[in-house]
Order: structure tokens, then C-alpha cells, then sequence
């Protein structure tokens, strides 16, 4: 907890110092600057997490605003007040929540529809606020209100300020500690992958949305009572991409680089504004050179200081995984396809395939490139939607549906490409995988979640030739495509499927590890007693592993049968050598 | 005479840290030299460290007497440098065609379309909409028509049926007979024996095996990559 409390404790000692060092008005300066910094924190927290990019972030702390501004009109009791303040904020967070999740369901790379929307609707508002006078005063805003509890901006507010930006940073470098954050960085890096672990990244995204519009909100209010005025400013574009500079200048990827921001570009700001008249040239230029020298901002390059004056205090450690809460295994259940149909814009890819597996058991699919093999995994997990046809799995229907539920159903999928977590470690990849299918939304909130470890993924660890155990603090993108192959198979495995998806497991890997994952995906399914799917070009592998084999040829089925059977095939030798490595 | 392509006690990796370690070698134009080891050896990082994308963090490539150690990956293609990746080597918007007339482009397609006819008759589809191997087969037959001295080809065979990876190891030594040298980074033992003059055996970064196709049987290379 050191690693929370120390910077805390460091923000806090340092901002109630201000009044006692500078004076009430450079405190009042510094709350303002604070209040943008929250908002900061709150986008900094959607963009650098999900790479989610709202363009329109003044229209909650607008909206916030005005509305704070008419609660504090009416004098109310001070409970009342906060009361109303809280509905309101409950309000915005579940407006961008619905506005998100309603986006982005479906559509996982909707990310600059968005952006263009929500800087659309900062528009919209701005122009309401302008126009409707009756209500929010017009271009002259609304004013003629107390402060919140009557305190003084310019003295005892501050501390509200103070306590509130404090409260946000501490709440954040929380959650950093926590599953949440791991799943919301996850999104940025590879968004398919967590959807095939079972994670619906679109609420993922509108929860994020919503966290960074409650922060803006509530700095919204805050602001109506500092400033004692709101105008339509206050939701406008010119805002919305003041917050972004801040964001991106402070550090988008660190808890206190938007509030760095906010602090040094206001004051800087305040400081030129008066001196130097091409003072918004220069701020241009600081913004281009941060951009371009330290994407990660100035939070970015105080740690690189850090990390190199104190190595100890920027090294982490691993803490000892701990077994993830068992999950209930599915039934086994037989996989059907029937005369099922698949086009890609003119470009027929399956053509009336119906075969059904039984319910244990390896089934291999073999056939030429572009036979459609890898797109009949695709349609079992709903990555492509049928043409026609019917995909039942049991007694359920699963073609169609959206790929986070494949999980749910206890469908695991190793894609053909090995498609980690890059930019994670090895371990924080089996973190991830060990959460898929058995993590309750309380967990996510509990610091040993992070530390959870499945049965099945110990199991690929303990094997003694399992090349993953030593390089568990690697980061993956220093790993071998093969290694890779290895911690796919691991993290497919870890909510022990009923139905094992399997897309060239052995692919890129040495005769010795081809025998390794061959006897890896056996044991598997032996102890398992399930269904297993492997598309494979090896032909020992597909007679060292197979139960039954599938041969596909220009999207339809050739032969499905034994090994030996489908060995001695005309048909099937007339179109497919086969080979080995 | 110059030599065609000096490798001297090349050093690279990624960031701070090192994965390959003074490497040397070299190759004449028309040889094919076959690069092999297990998973995470290097092989990769001393195939983008000879293309270019990654930069050495010590010694020297030399391509006919000419360093290339400082030049970027695009200038290190001007002079006649191809690379096949080993991933996310197509792209996926443009069409087939397109994506084959890409670059400074000179060999006819022709003789190719006859081994790989899944090509040819996909021509004016998007290459996002084709398969893992057959992407992979349009990657490599880009590599050979280009008009390039040097390729560098990381696991071409990875996801390709066996027959397709019998018609790459034609196509990489009539490539090879053409005057380019190639070097072969792979872990199928079938293609490397198949095409390889010469072979490197990589371990934890560092040159553990030399030899030629002569010299070198084939149980030792099996015995090398299961070390």
C-alpha cells in the first residue's frame, strides 16, 4: 500500500501547504486549476486505460455545473443539497454508461464514432445553454448563488477542493491495484482476445465512460460553486479540448499526470497571460513537444527521473498466485453443425456444412489453405454471423450470438495466430485468463483477485518442460511467436471448456514442442473428458491426438471419419497431402 | 572480392534487453543460409536485426562492402532488402492484386499462380477475407517478386499445408539460383534441409552451430533445435 499512500500523503501535504505559503488567492487559483484536474483525471482514466477517446467531456461537467448552480439557486439545507448533487451525479453516470455500452455493443471498433458523438453532443449543449435564457441564463449564464455550504471560495472552500482531488487520486491509484484496471488495460490491448475470454468489453467500456463522466461531473459542480457563475462555456467544445491538452500533457497512463496538467498549464497560463502575448503560441508549442517527445507526459518523464535516481522504488513485485475459486463444468455435449452457410460479401466460404462430433473426444479438422477450417471456428464463436444454418452445441443454438458469450457456454478458443496480451506480462496474461468465466463483479473489487491462478493453467505451468514457469515477469512482447503458442494454450485452457477450440496449436513450434503441446492437448483431454477441436496440418499430430477426423475442401465437407479411414480416402488424397514437420 | 552479405558480432534485442549476441556469419548471392533453433533463441530478432527493423545495439551488416546498420527498414529495402515477417505480413484491405503490386515489383506472377492457383483465383478479393495460410502464401510470393539482393524470410512455412511449403522450398531456390541471397529463419526441419546450403544453429542468442548441407546430417539439426 506504500506505493498508494506514499504519493497521497505527498499531494496532500503539498496542497494544504499552498494557502499557508502563497496566500488565498493563489489557493483559489490552485482550486480551480484542481477542479479541471479532476475532470482531467476522470478522461485521463477512459483514454489511457481503454484508448477510449471522449472528445466531448464539458458536456457532463457543463451539465453538472448548471445543474449545481440551480440546486445551490434554491438554498436548501445543506444534506438536501448533497442529496439531489448525488442523484444528479448518478444521473450523468448512467446516461454516458447507456450511451457507451449502446455505441459500442456490437461494435468494438467504434471507437472515433464515439469520439465524434459525444463531441457532437458538448455542441449541442453548449448551443442549448446559449439559447434556452430562461433556463440557464444564456450567453450571460447563471449566477447569484451562494457557494456550496456558504463556505468561502476564496478560504475554506479550498479545503473541500483539496479533499475531493485527494479523495479522486486515492480512489484511483486504488483501482489501479485492482482486477478492474488489469481488464480495462486489457481492452486497449487486445479487445478480440478478452471478448474470446468471455469478458463483454462493450460494458467494460461504458463502465469506464461512466467513471470518467462522474468525475467530470463532479468537478462540474464543484466549479459552479468556486466560480459562483456558469455559462455556456462551461459545456462547450473549446473545454472539451482544453481537458484533452491537459490530459495529454500531464500523462494520460499515470493517476496524478492529468492533475500535474491541470496545475502547471493553468498556472503557466495565469503567468503568461498578462507578460507575453503569443502565450497561447508557446502553449501550442509545449503540447507538440510533449506529443511527440513524451507521449506518456509529464508524469511520464518525472517517473523515468524517478526510476533512475530510486531503481527500488519503480521495480514490482510479484506477489504468489493463489488458486482461482473452482468453476462448474459443463456437461459434455455433442457440436452440430447443420447445412450451414457462410458468405463474405461475394466470396462463399462455407457451403452447406453439416457434420455433428461426439460429445468427448479429439476431432481434427485437416484440409488445403482456404478450405474454411479456421471460419468454422469462426462461426462456433460467433466471430462470423451464418449466412444460413444452424450451429447447436447441446441442446442450445450458439450461431449468432456474440463472442463474449462463447465462454459462458464453455467455448475456449487458441486463435490461429497467437493473439496475447502484449503490452502485459506473462503472468498478468494468466491473471486475465484465470478470471475468464468464474470472476463475480465483487471480485473484480478485491486486491487478491489479481492474484488468482486457475487449476488448469497450474497444471501447464507444473509440466516441467513447459517453457512459461521461469518467464512468468517477462513482458510478452519479448516472448518467441512459440512461447507464445504455450501461454495461448494456457490461457484457452484456464475455464476448463467444455468445447476446446484449438487453431493450429503446434504452428511455429519445434519438432519437441510439437510433441510437448500434443501431449499438453491429450492429457487435456483425458483428465477433461470433453470435446476437443484441432485444425492442424501435421498429419502425426492428427493421428498421434485424433478420435475422428474432418476434412473441409472449398468450404464444404469432404469426409468425416477415423484416422485410418480417412487416411485410405481416394477423395481425400486426391486433394490433400498432408505432411509433417 | 567483396563478400555479398557480412554479419560481424551482431548485438541486438528489444529496449534494454539483449536477445542476440555476436552473431557472425556471412553469405555469397545465390546461397541460402538456414537459420534454426528452438523458440526464443533469437531467430526472429536476427532476421529484423539484418532488415532493419530493429536497430543493433553493437556491430555490423554489411551488404557488399556497404553498412546498413544505420539505415531505417526503408532505406535497407532501397538497396535491395526483403522481409517476409513472421506476422501480420499482408494487408488485410487491399485486394490480393494489390497487395502483390505493392512496391518495386519485377518478377512475373504467372509461374507463381501456377503453384499457388488459390491466388490467382482470388485475386480482386481483400486478403483480409482469406485464410491464416493462404495470407501467409501471398506474403511469401510478395517477398520473391520483388525486386530484391537479399531476402529474409521468418517462418514461412508456419500454418501452410505441407504441399504449399514443398512449392515454397522451389520457389526460395530458384529465387537463390536467380543470384539473391536468402536467409531462412525456420523451425521445419523438412524445408530447411530441403533448400539450405548452410546452416546457423541458434542458442539463447548466440551461434552454436555451424555447418553445410554436407557437412551437417540430419539427426544433428534434429538434435540441435530439440536441445
Amino acid at each position: 500500500m506504500a506505493s498508494v499512500l506514499l504519493p497521497v500523503s505527498l499531494l496532500l501535504g503539498a496542497l494544504l501547504l499552498i494557502p499557508e505559503l502563497f496566500g488565498d488567492f493563489v489557493a483559489y487559483q490552485i482550486g480551480l486549476y484542481l477542479i479541471y484536474g479532476i475532470a482531467a483525471q476522470g478522461l485521463g482514466f477512459i483514454w489511457g486505460k481503454t484508448g477510449v477517446l471522449p472528445l466531448g467531456q464539458a458536456l457532463f461537467f457543463g451539465v453538472a455545473a448548471y445543474l449545481a448552480a440551480s440546486t445551490l439557486k434554491a438554498d436548501l439545507p445543506l444534506v438536501l443539497t448533497l442529496a439531489i448533487s448525488g442523484l444528479f451525479l448518478c444521473a450523468i453516470g448512467g446516461f454516458a454508461f447507456l450511451l457507451a455500452t449502446l455505441i459500442f455493443r456490437g461494435r468494438s471498433e467504434s471507437g472515433p464514432y464515439f469520439s465524434l458523438i459525444t463531441l457532437a453532443l458538448a455542441m449541442i449543449a453548449e448551443q442549448i445553454a446559449g439559447t434556452a435564457t430562461s433556463i440557464t441564463g444564456g450567453f450571460n449564464g447563471m449566477s447569484g448563488f451562494a457557494s456550496l455550504g456558504h463556505l468561502d471560495p476564496f478560504g475554506s472552500y479550498y479545503y473541500v477542493i483539496v479533499g475531493m482531488s485527494v479523495g479522486v487520486s486515492l480512489l484511483l491509484f486504488i483501482l489501479n491495484k485492482l482486477p478492474v484496471h488489469l481488464l480495462a488495460r486489457a481492452v486497449l490491448d487486445n479487445e478480440p482476445r478478452l471478448q474470446l475470454l468471455g469478458f463483454p468489453t462493450h460494458v467494460i467500456k461504458g463502465a469506464a465512460f461512466a467513471f470518467s463522466a462522474l468525475l467530470a461531473a463532479l468537478a462540474g459542480g464543484l466549479f459552479a460553486s468556486h466560480q459562483g457563475i456558469v455559462t455556456p462555456t462551461s459545456t462547450g467544445f473549446a473545454l472539451s479540448a482544453e481537458l484533452l491538452i491537459l490530459t495529454a500533457v500531464g500523462g494520460r497512463f499515470h493517476v496524478l499526470g492529468p492533475l500535474l496538467g491541470a496545475v502547471i498549464i493553468g498556472w503557466l497560463s495565469a503567468e503568461l497571460r498578462d507578460s507575453f502575448p503569443y502565450w497561447e503560441l508557446l502553449m501550442a508549442f509545449v503540447f507538440i513537444t510533449v506529443v511527440l517527445k513524451a507521449p506518456g507526459g509529464i508524469a511520464e518523464v518525472c517517473e523515468k527521473v524517478l526510476a533512475r535516481f530510486m531503481p527500488s522504488a519503480s521495480a514490482s513485485r510479484q506477489a504468489s498466485a493463489i488458486a482461482a475459486p473452482s468453476r462448474t463444468v459443463q456437461a459434455p455435449a455433442k457440436l452440430k453443425f447443420h447445412d450451414v452457410e457462410l458468405k463474405i460479401g461475394v466470396v462463399r466460404i462455407l457451403n452447406g456444412v453439416s457434420f455433428e462430433t461426439p460429445a468427448s473426444g479429439v476431432v481434427s479438422i485437416i484440409g488445403p489453405n482456404g478450405a474454411g477450417k479456421t471460419s468454422v471456428l469462426n462461426t462456433i464463436t460467433g466471430n462470423l454471423r451464418l449466412t444460413s444454418g444452424r450451429i447447436t452445441f447441446g441442446e442450445d443454438v450458439i450461431s449468432s450470438r456474440p463472442v463474449y458469450k462463447a465462454l459462458n457456454r464453455g467455448i475456449a478458443r487458441k486463435p490461429q495466430v497467437p493473439s496475447v496480451f502484449a503490452s502485459f506480462s506473462v503472468s498478468e496474461n494468466l491473471t486475465i485468463a484465470s478470471l475468464a468465466g468464474r470472476v463475480t463483479l465483487a471480485d473484480l473489487f478485491r486486491f487478491s483477485t489479481v492474484r488468482w491462478r486457475s487449476s488448469a493453467i497450474s497444471k501447464v505451468l507444473n509440466h516441467p518442460k513447459v517453457p512459461l514457469n521461469r518467464l512468468l515477469n517477462e513482458p510478452v512482447a519479448h516472448l518467441s511467436q512459440g512461447h507464445r503458442q504455450f501461454l495461448e494454450y494456457a490461457m484457452t485452457v484456464a475455464a476448463e471448456p467444455a468445447l476446446l477450440l484449438l487453431d493450429e496449436p503446434c504452428a511455429g513450434l519445434s519438432p519437441d514442442e510439437t510433441a510437448l503441446m500434443t501431449e499438453l492437448i491429450k492429457q487435456y483431454q483425458e483428465t477433461a473428458q470433453r470435446l476437443v477441436i484441432v485444425i492442424e496440418h501435421d498429419m502425426r499430430i492428427v493421428e498421434a491426438i485424433s478420435d475422428k477426423v474432418l476434412v473441409l475442401h472449398l468450404g464444404q465437407v469432404l469426409a468425416f471419419d477415423d484416422y485410418s479411414s480417412i487416411r485410405t480416402n481416394p477423395e481425400v488424397q486426391a486433394v490433400y497431402a498432408g505432411g509433417t514437420k | 572480392m567483396t563478400v555479398f552479405l557480412e554479419i560481424e558480432d551482431l548485438t541486438g534485442g528489444y529496449g534494454d534487453a539483449t536477445v542476440l549476441f555476436d552473431v557472425t556469419c556471412s553469405l555469397e548471392s545465390g546461397q541460402i543460409l538456414g537459420v534454426l533453433g528452438r523458440n526464443g533463441v533469437g531467430k526472429s530478432t536476427l532476421a529484423r536485426l539484418v532488415q532493419g527493423g530493429l536497430m543493433a545495439h553493437s556491430g555490423d551488416v554489411r551488404l557488399k562492402g556497404r553498412s546498413l546498420t544505420k539505415l531505417p527498414a526503408y532505406a535497407r529495402r532501397a538497396v535491395g532488402v526483403g522481409y517476409m515477417p513472421q506476422t501480420s505480413m499482408v494487408f488485410d484491405d487491399l485486394s490480393v492484386y494489390d497487395n502483390l503490386n505493392l512496391g518495386q515489383n519485377k518478377k512475373p506472377l504467372d509461374p507463381y499462380f501456377d503453384l499457388f492457383p488459390r491466388l490467382a483465383e482470388r485475386l480482386h478479393q481483400k486478403a483480409g477475407t482469406m485464410s491464416g495460410g493462404e495470407r501467409k502464401i501471398l506474403a511469401f510470393v510478395r517477398s520473391m517478386i520483388e525486386d530484391t539482393r537479399l531476402i529474409v524470410l521468418d517462418e514461412p512455412s508456419e500454418g501452410v499445408q505441407p504441399e504449399n511449403i514443398s512449392h515454397m522450398a522451389r520457389c526460395i531456390k530458384e529465387r537463390a539460383s536467380d543470384g539473391a541471397g536468402i536467409i531462412l529463419c525456420e523451425q521445419n526441419l523438412t524445408l530447411l534441409r530441403e533448400v539450405s546450403d548452410s546452416f546457423l544453429g541458434l542458442d539463447t542468442g548466440r551461434i552454436q552451430l555451424r555447418g553445410t548441407a554436407d557437412t551437417l546430417k540430419p539427426e544433428d539439426l534434429r538434435e540441435f533445435i530439440s536441445l
